[in-house]
C-alpha cells in the first residue's frame, strides 16, 4: 500500500494555476541564464528501465544525483577520447 | 567505474543548489515524484526547522535517507542576525492577510528558508515555496520562487514526465489532503495538453 503523508499547512492558501505556470517560465528562464554562465549545454537523455531505476539507486548510494552521474561519465568520455584526438 | 567518483574528476561537477520550505517536498513525497527532484536539482538546502515539521507528517524516515545521500543538506548554524531576520519574516507572513495561522512561531521554518536564499554565500539559484503568504513575502525580498506545481510543468517541458502525470500527481497530493485546488489541477493540465499538442 502507498504511504500517505500528512499535508503541510492544509489550511494555508496556495498558488493558482496561472501563478503555477509563470513559476515554471520564470525558473526556466532562470536555469537557461545558469547554463549560459557555467557554458552547459542541456541534453535529453531517454533511458529505458531499468536502467533510469538502477542509475538513479547507484546515483544516491554514491551521494550523487543521475544528473550529476551522466555529466560526469560524458565529461570522463570527452576528456578521454576527444581531446587527445584534438591535442594530437 | 570508481574512478569516476574522485575528487579530481568532482571539481568540474556543476551544482544546481536550491533551498526547499517544507511543502514541496511533502507534495514530492506524496505523489512519489522525488525523481523530479533529483532530475532537476543536485542539492536542496533545508534550515534546521523544517526537520521537526517532515517527522509531524511522517516523512522524517524519507528525508532522513536524502540527507544521508547528501541531496537534502540542512543548514543549522545560523547567526544572531539571521535568527532576528527570521523572526521579522515570520511575524510578516503572520500578519499576511492570506494567512490563517497567526502564531510567528509557527511560520519560522519557511522564515529561515528565505533567510537561506538571502545569505550572501547562498548558491542557491530559487526556493522552492507553495504558500502564498510566504511567497509574497520571498517576492518582496526578489527571491526567485517556484512552487510544487510549477516544477512539475517543468519537468513535463522538459520530457520528464508527461501531461498525465503532472494530473495524476496533483491529483494525488490534492487527495492526500494538499491544498491544490480542482482548478489548479486541471488548468495546468489542460495548458500542458495545450502545448503539447502545439508541438
Amino acid at each position: 500500500m502507498k504511504k500517505k503523508y500528512e499535508p503541510h499547512e492544509p489550511d494555508e492558501e496556495l498558488l493558482s494555476a496561472a501563478e503555477a505556470i509563470q513559476d515554471a517560465k520564470n525558473s526556466e528562464a532562470r536555469w537557461q541564464r545558469f547554463e549560459k554562465d557555467q557554458r552547459i549545454c542541456r541534453v535529453l537523455v531517454e533511458l529505458p528501465e531499468p536502467a533510469f531505476s538502477k542509475l538513479e539507486k547507484l546515483a544516491l548510494q554514491r551521494k550523487r544525483t543521475v544528473s550529476n552521474l551522466v555529466e560526469e561519465v560524458i565529461t570522463d568520455l570527452v576528456d578521454t577520447f576527444v581531446l587527445p584526438e584534438e591535442k594530437a | 567505474m570508481e574512478y569516476l567518483f574522485n575528487k579530481d574528476t568532482m571539481n568540474h561537477v556543476i551544482s544546481r543548489i536550491v533551498v526547499s520550505n517544507t511543502g514541496p517536498m511533502i507534495s514530492a513525497l506524496q505523489s512519489n515524484c522525488m525523481h523530479i527532484l533529483l532530475q532537476l536539482y543536485d542539492r536542496i538546502y533545508i534550515p534546521v526547522d523544517e526537520i521537526q515539521e517532515y517527522r509531524k507528517h511522517g516523512a522524517d524516515q524519507e528525508i532522513g535517507k536524502l540527507i544521508e545521500s547528501g541531496f537534502i543538506v540542512v543548514h543549522q548554524d545560523f547567526v544572531p542576525e539571521e535568527n532576528e531576520a527570521a523572526k521579522v519574516i515570520a511575524a510578516e507572513i503572520a500578519d499576511h492577510h492570506l494567512t490563517r495561522e497567526k502564531n510567528p512561531e509557527h511560520h519560522l521554518p519557511e522564515a529561515f528558508a528565505i533567510v537561506l536564499m538571502l545569505g550572501k554565500s547562498s548558491q542557491a539559484v530559487e526556493l522552492l515555496i507553495d504558500e502564498l503568504a510566504a511567497r509574497d513575502a520571498a517576492h518582496r525580498r526578489k527571491i526567485p520562487i517556484i512552487g510544487f506545481p510549477g516544477i512539475l510543468v517543468r519537468a513535463c517541458w522538459q520530457r520528464i514526465i508527461e501531461p498525465e502525470d503532472v494530473l495524476l500527481a496533483l491529483t494525488e497530493c490534492q487527495r492526500q489532503g494538499t491544498h491544490y485546488s480542482t482548478k489548479l489541477i486541471n488548468e495546468v493540465y489542460r495548458s500542458l495538453k495545450d502545448s503539447s499538442k502545439r508541438l
